[in-house]
């Protein structure tokens, strides 16, 4: 070892002579800690083991005695209006907080977790209880270690230092590695609050114990802190914080499995290769070296890449020579997937080996890299026993499925179902409120995306699967009852879309098909919120016209939705009226016309609405008496008025010549034909005072507000035009009959439009350019 | 340093490092492989730095063990990586540690023959004498075979297929048979401590075309650009430092214009800067490169102005750098400049930014 590294004084860290409380800091899923915690608990006999982990879950500890598969984790819940948040304490068989668990009941010994509940506000916002810290001094001082030791990442230093180590050793250099990260223990704010409190309950344990020994097993970060700290606590029991008024917060076993425990593929986890650690545990470390050549080479040889004997040979002598060259005592995990790295890797990597590195696996990791580890992360996974203690949402669940005939069997079935008969229509409910928890087994195969006015009709696919009882157990953090889940759920979601109307639509699709869209909760008002957010006046207009259609007819969605649908229209109502005025870009008030039209149908036909006609109306007016008002929303403004009845007090041919410029008049009539297309119809004299503004353009004026025309126009279907068209030829003194032959050939043109406005802007050319020559 | 290697411009590792590789040996004592000067744990403080020698590369310690174990077993090594990330010098180190010579060189090119690699003939000697030792002239392989020293190939996908595969059958058998001649002179049988080290860098024709024989033969290293922007900063410092000397500029440019400098090249070799993601160049913006330019800027900074370079100079020197392999590269720099470099605070980036005009091809 180089000098500087280890240049302080040794300091005395073995516990005093008759010094009852025992600290043993670890790292969490290390096998030889597991192995250390074991051997310390049969030694010292201790009256209590403390261990760090969620202190709400003592009442329930008798739940983790059961014959359980693992690995297996604490999830832990807590839910409030502003935050919803959940945390693993995982556990698998070489983790030293459950050795520590079963070592105490071994002995007779009291164990205890004695860590701040995961939903503390003092916890953080750690996912997961059991992972590295990670802070700048400790990656330091670790990356100082691995010079020192010549040894290449976190994980290959632990193993050099800790795995390998000879049992009568482990303690002492563990003591010096966490010193080393956190020198004596010094103050770490952060954490400051769950050391007081673990330390709070290692001296209460003291007293209690009377002349008996306390173990606490905790991180090694920890571990001098709380020693310091105990000292300083005044022996009385801490109290678990509980949860105020409205606030839901709870803890249950949930099954876990390695792939979420791996450094490498899991989020926040800790040590890396959970099914080759559990080798080592089990077998030691020149077995587990074995058995993971064993798992390597199958796995690639799976995956296709060829790994020959000789290659093998090659792989096996190059990872004994690289553990000899770096001192160690037998080939460690590095060791191997160097050895692999070079003898079985015949390409150029794109970055280097992901061992070497914190985090994930990166995207672009070459894959037999890939394949290497998940070959060490294994498949195990983890069990529920029998009996364990589950949360009410479980049984809520399995209560409604059972009633409406849906439990899931081993063997899949498809469920139709059709929304006119009204015990369908509560079974999609329900199959639909668990989809949105995403229960695995259930999948939705057909049904429409959106909720229209007719009754959907729905086909599920739905099998019993492992992983069902875990998701469902991780989904009480939304709520104890699947409609409350389900809600909450996407109360949630909606409050995170903002403003995002496409995500908003989908969550009243969801909403309207789960049956949740009451308003009874939050639901309703967050989604009305993300209306009042928005500035997509087109995205508003399609969520209006959905809204207020379904509302008006989509009573196949019950009568709580129609009133919720109420509350929607009213937001966008809201929405529209705010915004109607400050609307004075073209391309915008082209999007906002569907917007105006979902507000004249509330205006016209939802009189149960509570919505302020006369606020609306009158913005109407404003807008067509303001000359920036977009042509548009001009247009749109005056065809609502119309619409609804309050026209007569506008002469609307008189306001069409305010936007009567070749570059406005297709963006009004737009507006106008969109919103008011049955009346305009029926009035000539707008028909006529269109036709005589156009009479008075020249071709190059009629050619720029021929595209916007053609739009605008496009609102009538054919039937109107043609008689538009008779009416026009009319005016222009032809005959009836000629009119009606001709309206017929304007409606069914040979050439196309476009052609035949290129045609009129070529004649029009020559015409000036005769005109120019003087020959016309 | 000797006074007759003060003349030769660059002196081989063995040379250069001649009295650091001599203290190893006397305190080394560390078991051996067989043929090898050094053990390995010398040989790694040598090019890693430690145990009374200087540190030589930043490379990370793994790879230099696992280049080292393979050197000792019975497969060759294949250095890859992009251009200018120190494959040849790592291979000269470890020539000049293992075997106590690095001058064993075969450089791999579109026209290397057969006789570069193992063997030619003295012709006027062949014809007076007809073929014998005598007339025969070893290249690199032969003596590396016979006398138990490492061999370098650089660029070996530069070279073709058919060159390449014959290092086939001296790789699995550890002979050579040199079928003009009779007797103990007909077959070479390596001795212990030979090897071969081989360089290919991943711009060039891919280790795609190797074919999959020889590929077996080798075990693959790939050598990344320097992880750590401090270790890279001062590498720069001390080899653009160096470079100066030599050309006779007695101070090297200013902190924070390296910084600067190395900073630039950092994140647009990996399309990633402070302030998030961005495109990444396909020219090489390897530490190698930064060295040069660093070494460029000191340069015109003494013998133009008298001063000892500025951060605009970086910009002139950039766009030769950049432009290299591809046009699209100045317009992504010219954005970097624009939208990154706009942004940043400290003299040295806002004369930097300042003299983004200057960026023409």
């Amino acid at each position: 070892m180089r000098l500087g590294i280890f240049s302080r004084p040794e300091r005395k860290t073995a516990p005093a002579a008759g010094e009852r409380l025992v600290v043993i800091g670890v790292r969490h899923h290390s096998p030889a800690c597991a192995r250390l915690v074991r051997q310390a608990i049969a030694r010292h006999r201790p009256a209590f083991v403390l261990i760090e982990g969620p202190a709400d879950f003592n009442p329930h500890l008798a739940d983790l005695r059961l014959d359980h598969q693992l690995p297996l984790a604490i999830f832990s819940y807590h839910a409030s209006r502003h935050r919803s948040f959940a945390s693993y304490s995982p556990f698998c068989a070489y983790s030293p907080e459950w050795e520590a668990l079963q070592a105490a009941w071994e002995v007779g010994a009291t164990p205890l977790f004695c860590d701040l509940p995961a939903w503390h506000p003092d916890f953080g916002e750690r996912a997961n209880r059991y992972a590295d810290p990670h802070g700048r001094r400790a990656a330091v001082a670790e990356a100082a270690v691995a010079g020192a030791l010549g040894e290449d990442g976190r994980d290959a230093v632990w193993d050099a230092l800790a795995e390998q180590a000879p049992a009568d050793e482990l303690e002492r250099r563990l003591d010096r590695y966490f010193d080393l990260l956190r020198p004596e223990g010094g103050e770490d704010p952060q954490e400051l609050s769950r050391e007081r409190f673990m330390a709070a309950h290692a001296a209460w344990a003291l007293k209690e114990a009377q002349n008996r020994k306390v173990v606490l097993v905790c991180g090694g970060w920890h571990a001098e802190a709380i020693r310091r700290l105990a000292r300083e606590a005044d022996g009385e029991r801490p109290a678990v914080p509980a949860p105020t008024g409205d606030e839901r917060a709870g803890s249950y076993l949930v099954p876990y499995d390695y792939r979420r425990l791996d450094r490498f593929t899991g989020y926040a986890s800790g040590m890396p290769s959970p099914a080759y650690y559990e080798q080592v545990f089990a077998r030691g470390l020149d077995a587990a070296a074995d058995w993971a050549e064993n798992a390597i080479a199958q796995a690639m040889r799976a995956a296709g890449q060829v790994v020959s004997t000789a290659d093998r040979v090659a792989w096996h002598t190059h990872a004994q020579a690289l553990a000899m060259a770096r001192g160690h005592r037998t080939r460690l995990r590095s060791d191997l997937l160097d050895a692999a790295l070079a003898t079985l890797v015949k390409d150029g990597l794109d970055q280097p080996a992901a061992w070497s590195r914190d985090g994930a696996v990166r995207a672009g990791t070459h894959p037999a890299l890939v394949a290497m580890l998940k070959a060490l992360t294994g498949e195990r996974r983890g069990r529920l026993a029998p009996g364990t203690r589950r949360p009410p949402l479980i049984t809520d669940i399995e209560i409604r499925l059972a009633e409406a005939g849906l439990t899931p069997d081993h063997r899949a079935r498809q469920i139709e179902l059709d929304w006119n008969v009204a015990a369908d229509r509560e079974r999609a409910h329900t199959l639909n409120a668990l989809r949105l928890l995403g229960m695995p087994g259930l999948e939705r195969l057909e049904g429409p995306l959106a909720p229209r006015t007719a009754a959907p009709r729905e086909t599920f696919r739905l099998v019993l699967h492992r992983d069902a009882e875990g998701t469902l157990i991780e989904a009480s953090r939304w709520g104890g009852t699947l409609p409350m889940a389900a809600a909450a759920l996407l109360s949630d979601r909606a409050a995170q879309a903002g403003g995002d109307l496409k995500i908003l639509s989908l969550c009243l699709a969801d909403a309207l098909f789960a049956g949740l869209l009451v308003l009874e909760n939050d639901l309703t008002a967050q989604l009305a919120q993300g209306i009042a957010l928005s500035h997509d006046m087109g995205a508003i207009g399609a969520a209006g016209r959905l809204a207020v259609q379904l509302h008006r007819f989509g009573e196949i969605f019950g009568i709580a939705a129609r009133q919720a649908l109420g509350e929607l229209c009213e937001a966008v109502f809201d929405k529209v009226l705010q915004t109607a005025e400050s609307i004075h870009n073209d391309e915008e008030g082209l999007r906002a016309i569907p917007a105006f039209a979902a507000c004249r149908d509330m205006l016209r036909d939802c009189p149960d609405l509570d919505i302020e006609r006369d606020a609306f109306l009158a913005t109407l007016g404003r807008c067509l008496a303001n000359a920036e008002t977009a042509p548009a929303v001009a247009g749109a403004a005056l065809g609502t008025l119309v619409a609804c009845g309050e026209g007569g007090a506008y002469d609307v041919a008189g306001r069409m010549h305010r936007f009567s410029r070749p570059d406005q008049l297709g963006d009004f009539l737009s507006g106008l034909f969109a919103l008011a297309r049955e009346e305009i119809a029926a009035d000539t004299a707008v028909i006529d005072a269109v036709r005589a503004l156009i009479d008075g353009w020249h071709d190059d004026a009629f050619l720029t507000a021929l595209p916007a025309l053609r739009q605008a126009f496009a609102f009538f279907p054919p039937r109107e035009r043609e008689r538009l068209s008779r009416v026009i030829l009319r005016a222009h003194g032809a005959s009836e009959a000629q009119a009606e032959i001709q309206a017929l050939e304007w409606m069914r043109q040979p050439a196309h439009v476009t052609d035949q406005a290129a045609a009129l802007a070529l004649e029009a050319i020559v015409a000036r350019r005769l005109a120019d020559a003087g020959l016309v | 340093m000797p006074q007759q290697t003060a003349a030769i411009q660059r002196p081989p590792a063995e040379i250069a490092y001649r009295e650091e590789l001599d203290a190893l040996r006397r305190t080394d004592k560390g078991p051996r492989p067989p043929g090898w000067a050094l053990s390995l744990r010398a040989v790694k403080s040598f090019v890693l730095g430690g145990d009374g020698a200087s540190a030589k590369l930043v490379a990370s310690p793994a790879l230099i063990e696992r280049a080292m174990v393979t050197l000792a077993t019975s497969r060759a090594l294949l250095l890859i990586g992009e251009p200018g990330t120190a494959k040849s010098f790592l291979s000269e180190l470890l020539a000049a540690a293992i075997g106590a010579d690095s001058t064993l060189t075969i450089q791999g090119g579109a026209s290397l023959t057969e006789d570069q690699i193992k063997y030619g003939w003295n012709y006027a000697l062949l014809v007076s004498e007809g073929p014998s030792r005598r007339a025969l002239v070893p290249a690199p392989l032969h003596r590396g075979m016979s006398d138990g020293k490492i061999v370098r190939f650089e660029e070996i996908t530069r070279c073709p297929l058919e060159v390449q595969d014959t290092l086939l059958s001296i790789l699995s058998d550890r002979v050579m048979a040199v079928p003009e001649l009779s007797g103990e002179d007909g077959m070479v049988f390596a001795r212990d401590g030979f090897n071969v080290i081989a360089t290919a860098n991943t711009r060039d024709r891919g280790v795609n075309e190797m074919s999959a024989a020889l590929k077996r033969r080798f075990n693959f290293e790939t050598v990344f650009p320097i992880r750590d922007a401090d270790e890279e900063l001062a590498l720069v410092k001390r080899e653009a430092a160096k470079l100066l000397a030599r050309s006779g500029v007695p101070a090297a440019p200013d902190d924070d214009v390296l910084e600067v400098l190395v900073t630039c090249f950092r994140e647009l070799r990996d399309g990633l800067s402070a302030e998030g993601g961005m495109e990444r160049l396909s020219s090489v913006m390897s530490t190698a490169e930064a060295v040069s330019v660093a070494h460029a800027v000191g340069v015109r900074g003494h013998y133009m102005r008298g001063d000892r370079g500025r951060p605009e100079d970086i910009i002139e020197c950039l766009a030769g750098t950049a432009a290299k392999d591809n046009a699209e590269d100045l317009t992504k720099l010219r954005r970097y400049l624009e939208q990154k470099v706009s942004k940043r605070s400290g003299e040295a980036w806002k004369a930097f930014y300042a003299a983004r005009h200057l960026l023409t091809p």
